[in-house]
């Protein structure tokens, strides 16, 4: 049988029990809402003109904030008609009061007229600042023409600010400019602008500036983000829930004996988990490609869509290993609700940061490497709505600093590269999983992981941890190595620190289920020991200032207390896995990882008071108390070695090979 | 499908036998009873029968084929097995179930279909085909777990505490249904902790004891009941002792314990002879006087047997 009508048939038991019954028709009828939930959502969030929809597309630099549109086009900003009309009455007895020469008795109005403030400053300043002698002639002669009605409006404004609580002083204070920059076209406009409307601001309805391929855009966001929300938390918990009820209830024997394969079995569960949510998506993700399309290219839409797959399909099945594991000792509602802890967090928290990502912030890109679940956030939201897309501020004089570049190539560029990172990390580590899971779902004896996979989804992890921290500006740029801290002593530390709870579910990958009562720190230990000096040595390799102007107990003290958590959490969790403890075990145990961070904690605090070595290297508790430094000496003695004692092997062994 | 086990051992922790030294064959046609005191390695051996386990050591052939890689799917697909358990979805409903499982075994749409709809009807399902699986009693779904096992038509059944929950219509179902299929060639091993439910049923028994088997044919085991005595309880409505004592004296059997039960008495006996003697018997204490109301046997055949070969020691 060819692969095709192979993977049909084994697949068919499976699509079959999802999409049994009614299951279908519902699927088809949650889709078709989502999908007008989208498109109406989509058409809201563009086309509102309320202060929520403004916010959430000034959120996404669609558009400028109000201040800076207000200021850039001298208008003031009415978000409904009442407010619009009351606002035209209040210009029009301010303008009355400009006209008279004395201020109103009229709050409403002085306040309209301090709001003004700001083309008030800029009219003084154009009086007293004159144009440059060097400029084109004819360019020169519409700018004197200019100051001079600045000048004429100035005079008939002065009377009404001396009346003013600011006073005619504050005006020249300038507090935002240093002189008027009659070579910048921006301010020229602005200036021709509040002359044209004689010194007060225009009064203006506020519609959405959306256009057709931002509403695209903002659409195909919406359908974005119910495909991530799908991708990244739905399909992978109706995998990790559905293993988990399989395992409970027992129902996974009977299935393998059917002789369908365990990767058959696994593959179509999987299938038939994603195979319902799959017909709820499918039309989000026609929307998502037809309106990423329209709004910037059908590319960077399906390179969006092809990391969601991707990212999908690893989350579930590391969401598998957990359902098969957890599964196996709680109750089905307690794995799904451990589940859904997990995933739904990460997953909005990361769907944040990849909008945030997607904004030029190259510091942003990095985090990718270690949070799979921001890559997709990110390429959805750069394919949805790609940088420059929008109607962006024109720079306010002054405040350039805080815009936003759209189109920067280079975090552009960068944002790429660790995406194309992230993928083939996240790829690797999803493909481990499922063949441990694979292994452990066929069998209950042999380790999930060989040693040369454990080697490499090490590899692999410790790499992601020293790209995202490593290119972390704040932390590696020059500016921040001062007399109290030297990033380049921290990051190494911290790198590693990442990498050792991936280390030590590693270390459990690999013991033999046979072999739990011959010996796990006799066969495990030595390679977690490896794993511990090959990651030290790959951090320190890497940062070429690690070690420099470090000196020696510091590197001691702290390099040491780092291998100590290493091993200390291996040893740990493989207590976990292999002979978990009663409630009172299971404490000491939680309290003794408390007692590890707060040790890792101190490595971390060793090394990066290296510059100014105000404490005891070995035992900064000590200066504390003498109580606490025991109490550590305490920790860092009985904790491995009572783990060692535990994991002891069993006094008789039998000869299954004879 | 013959299956022989040859030496077979297994160990789950690398420090303990959980059974060892297994050597026993299931011929085509053949109901194997496997029974041991709990411990003893029973679900185990079913597991390895059913290809579940791979044993620690030795060899488990299937038409004298070891299982292999590229084998065990095909062995499988010709394996019914139920463990311990249930095993069932449920929010799906029996026939939902089944139709599920057929597919997992390859059958196609219609044949898949009127499978289900016999199995149904053979395990007595029909009338709950559209009921979920969580509103099934325990014994429907005993059932439907059991049709599961027959779905496709297996050459081997293994079958671990298949009566459990059953109602007694079902338990004498579950005897034809047994008897049915060795009958059309296919090979079946069944345990039950309760022995009388396998009495008449198993061809041979495979009494596990210390993880090791010992297999006793069932129509050849005489020379074990001759060895024994059988235990049987006599109901009469006389209340002289002596005299039942006597007339059983003369059948060279014993009175062991005498109850009195108004208005007469209830003698345990312990009779050695084959059991179609007994009828003499019932005759002597008649025309001795002695009315009997009733003579039936203590423990079933397999109890006794169970009794002499087993010492019961929970491992």
């Amino acid at each position: 049988m060819s692969n095709a009508p192979r993977a049909r048939s084994f697949l068919s038991p499976f699509l079959f029990r999802a999409l049994r019954g009614g299951r279908r028709a519902r699927a088809i009828l949650a889709a078709l809402v989502l999908s007008a939930l989208s498109v109406v959502t989509g058409l809201w969030i563009a086309q509102g003109d309320h202060a929520f929809e403004r916010e959430v597309r000034v959120g996404l630099d669609l558009e400028p904030r109000r201040w800076e549109r207000e200021q850039a086009e001298v208008i003031r900003l009415q978000f409904s008609d009442e407010a619009y009309e009351h606002a035209l009455r209040i210009r029009d007895r301010a303008m009355a009061a400009v006209d008279a020469g004395r201020i109103p008795d009229d709050s409403e109005v002085r306040t309209f007229l301090k709001s003004a403030f700001d083309e008030a400053s800029l009219l003084s300043m154009a009086a007293r600042v004159a144009v440059p002698a060097d400029l084109d002639p004819a360019r020169r002669e519409h700018l004197d023409g200019l100051r001079r009605e600045a000048t004429r409006l100035m005079a008939r404004l002065q009377p009404i600010y001396m009346d003013l609580d600011l006073g005619f002083g504050d005006l020249h204070r300038d507090p935002y400019f240093g002189g008027v920059p009659w070579t910048d076209e921006r301010e020229v406009r602005r200036l021709e602008r509040i002359v044209e409307l004689g010194g007060l601001p225009e009064i203006v309805r506020y519609r959405s500036p959306m256009g057709p391929a931002e509403t695209a855009g903002l659409i195909g966001l919406a359908a974005g983000f119910l495909l991530f929300v799908g991708g990244m938390v739905v399909v992978p918990f109706a995998a990790g829930s559905l293993l988990a009820h399989e395992v409970h209830a027992g129902t996974m024997a009977p299935l393998l004996g059917t002789g369908l394969s365990t990767v058959q079995v696994l593959v179509g569960s999987f299938v038939g988990a994603a195979a319902r949510i799959g017909i709820v998506l499918a039309p989000l993700g026609a929307i998502f490609l037809a309106t990423a399309a329209f709004a910037g290219g059908l590319g960077p839409a399906l390179g969006a869509l092809a990391t969601l797959c991707i990212v999908t399909v690893a989350l579930s099945a590391v969401a598998m290993v957990g359902g098969h594991a957890l599964g196996r000792r709680l109750m089905p509602l307690a794995t799904s609700g451990l589940l859904l802890a997990v995933l739904v967090p990460s997953a909005l928290v990361a769907w944040f940061v990849g909008l945030f990502a997607a904004m030029g912030l190259p510091e942003s890109g990095p985090v990718i490497g270690l949070w799979p679940q921001v890559a997709v956030a990110h390429a959805l939201r750069t394919a949805a709505l790609p940088l420059g897309l929008g109607v962006p501020a024109q720079a306010v004089v002054g405040f350039e600093d805080v815009q936003t570049v759209p189109g920067d190539a280079l975090p552009h560029l960068a944002g790429w590269l660790e995406l194309f990172v992230c993928l083939a990390a996240v790829a690797c580590v999803g493909f481990l999983s499922f063949r441990a899971l694979v292994r452990r779902v066929g069998t209950t004896t042999g380790p999930s992981l060989r040693r040369s996979e454990a080697a490499v989804a090490y590899a692999v992890l410790t790499s992601c941890a020293l790209l995202a921290l490593g290119w972390i500006p704040e932390i590696t740029s020059p500016g921040w190595i001062t007399s109290h801290h030297d990033a380049r002593h921290l990051v190494p530390i911290a790198a590693f620190l990442v990498t050792v709870p991936a280390m030590a579910m590693l270390a459990a990958a690999r013991v033999d289920g046979r072999a739990v009562r011959l010996g796990v720190v006799r066969t495990v230990g030595p390679e977690i020991a490896a794993a511990v000096v090959a990651g030290l040595a790959a951090v320190l390799l890497s940062s070429p200032g690690a070690l420099e102007d470090l000196p020696a107990a510091h590197a001691v003290s702290s390099y040491g207390r780092a291998a100590w958590v290493a091993l200390s959490v291996c040893l740990g969790v493989l207590v976990l896995a292999v002979r978990p403890p009663r409630f009172a075990g299971a404490t000491l145990l939680g309290l003794a990882f408390l007692a590890v961070l707060v040790i890792g904690i101190e490595a971390l605090a060793i090394a990066e008071d290296a510059p100014r070595a105000t404490s005891s290297v070995f035992f900064p508790a000590a200066e504390a108390s003498p109580m606490l430094a025991a109490a550590e000496i305490a920790v860092l003695v009985v904790f491995p070695l009572a783990c060692v004692l535990r994991l002891r092997p069993a006094k008789t062994r039998l000869d299954v090979a004879a | 499908m013959r299956i022989e086990l040859e030496d077979v051992c297994k160990t789950y922790d690398g420090c303990r036998w959980v059974v060892r030294d297994l050597r026993f064959a299931v011929d085509p046609g053949r109901i194997v009873g496997l029974i041991g005191p709990n411990g003893a390695g029973k679900s185990t051996t079913l597991r390895m029968l059913a290809t579940q386990l791979a044993p620690s050591r030795g060899t488990i052939r299937y038409d004298g084929v070891p299982p292999s890689e590229r084998t065990l799917g095909e062995i499988r697909r010709r394996i019914g097995f139920l463990g311990d358990g249930h095993a069932l979805y449920p929010d799906m409903t029996p026939r939902e179930y089944l139709e599920f499982f057929g597919r997992c075994f390859g059958l196609d749409g219609d044949a898949c279909r009127r499978a289900v709809e016999e199995t149904l009807e053979t395990f007595a399902l029909s009338g709950k085909a559209d009921t979920p699986t969580a509103a099934l009693s325990k014994g429907m779904r005993q059932r439907l777990s059991l049709a599961r096992c027959f779905l496709h038509a297996p050459e081997v059944l293994v079958v671990d505490e298949p009566a459990d929950g059953l109602d007694p219509r079902g338990r004498i179902d579950l005897r034809r249904i047994l008897r049915a299929a060795a009958d059309g060639g296919a090979s079946v091993v069944v345990s039950s902790h309760i022995l009388r439910e396998l009495d008449g049923l198993c061809d041979e028994v495979v009494i596990l004891r210390d993880g090791r088997a010992e297999v006793i044919d069932v129509a050849r085991s005489s020379s074990v009941h001759a060895a024994s005595a059988s235990r049987y309880r006599l109901r009469t409505t006389t209340v002289e002792p002596e005299r039942v004592a006597a007339v059983a004296q003369a059948h060279d059997a014993l009175v062991s314990e005498v109850i009195e039960a108004a208005p007469g008495l209830r003698v345990r006996l312990l009779w050695r002879r084959r059991e179609a003697d007994l009828a003499d018997l019932v005759a002597d204490l008649v025309a001795a006087g002695v009315p009997v109301c009733g003579l039936e046997r203590e423990a079933s055949e397999l109890e006794e047997l169970y009794d002499v070969v087993a010492d019961d020691r929970v491992r």
